[in-house]
């Protein structure tokens, strides 16, 4: 299915959110997510499935401050 | 409008020095650290407060600059137990994390909220014209999205300038 994913179309193999994390190759600890406008929490990510034409952003944090 | 700043450092102490100068009258400053020597090339702290409360010299720091400012003070380390009820009285809250799972934390805890969110991601390195801006959901997120500061050195005009832009962003919003 096609996904819009920060910005972009992709083609998303995952099911599920956390599969989407992984397959990015993000580490989930510093990761936000963001599901068609809404943040989406961690212990959330395994019960949110992705649907084709999702708006998908994976904000993955740095250090610093 | 109460402000709540959570992290008091690199970030933290430079959005308060902001919004002391422009008149801001209310914020709540948490951190639980003590001002070190290495902070003083860009953190808003003075050599003779090395060893003392950041929250406390904040609040010297702050009201030399705007005395009427209302501090409200927690000298505490913010956890995802407490991080909802500390920030519950603040309409806006800058965070000011080190370590980018406290970052991810804040905003997802306070994600569901009515709170706005004024986040820093990418504060090292010399490159300048790489800070860029970024909504998500109630959240804007200030920086370069890639300098980790435990990969690359900081550079203090950089912090200041993260800093500057997320006070523009909590005085643009509390004009709304």
């Amino acid at each position: 299915m096609k996904i819009r994913l920060n910005g972009r179309t992709i083609e998303c193999r995952s099911s599920r959110l956390t599969g989407l994390v992984r397959e990015m190759g993000l580490a989930p600890s510093s990761v936000v997510a963001e599901v068609n406008l809404e943040v989406v929490t961690q212990e959330k990510w395994e019960s949110t499935w992705i649907k084709d034409g999702d708006e998908i952003e994976l904000l993955s944090f740095v250090g610093g401050g | 409008m109460k402000i709540g700043i959570a992290g008091i450092g690199g970030i933290g102490s430079n959005v308060a020095r902001h919004l002391a100068q422009a008149k801001v009258s209310l914020v709540k400053i948490v951190d639980f650290d003590c001002v070190e020597t290495a902070n003083l090339n860009r953190q808003f702290y003075r050599t003779d407060q090395v060893g003392c409360k950041k929250t406390i010299s904040l609040e010297t720091n702050l009201h030399a600059i705007y005395p009427k400012m209302v501090i409200e003070m927690k000298d505490k380390k913010i956890t995802p137990e407490n991080v909802v009820s500390i920030f519950q009285d603040c309409s806006m809250v800058v965070e000011g994390f080190d370590h980018p799972h406290l970052k991810k934390m804040l905003m997802e805890k306070l994600a569901g909220t009515d709170k706005k969110i004024v986040s820093a991601s990418g504060i090292a390195g010399r490159d300048l014209d790489t800070v860029k801006i970024k909504k998500l959901a109630n959240c804007h997120i200030v920086g370069d999205f890639s300098s980790d500061q435990d990969k690359h050195a900081l550079f203090p005009p950089k912090v200041a300038l993260v800093a500057a832009v997320m006070a523009g962003i909590v005085l643009h919003q509390m004009e709304k």
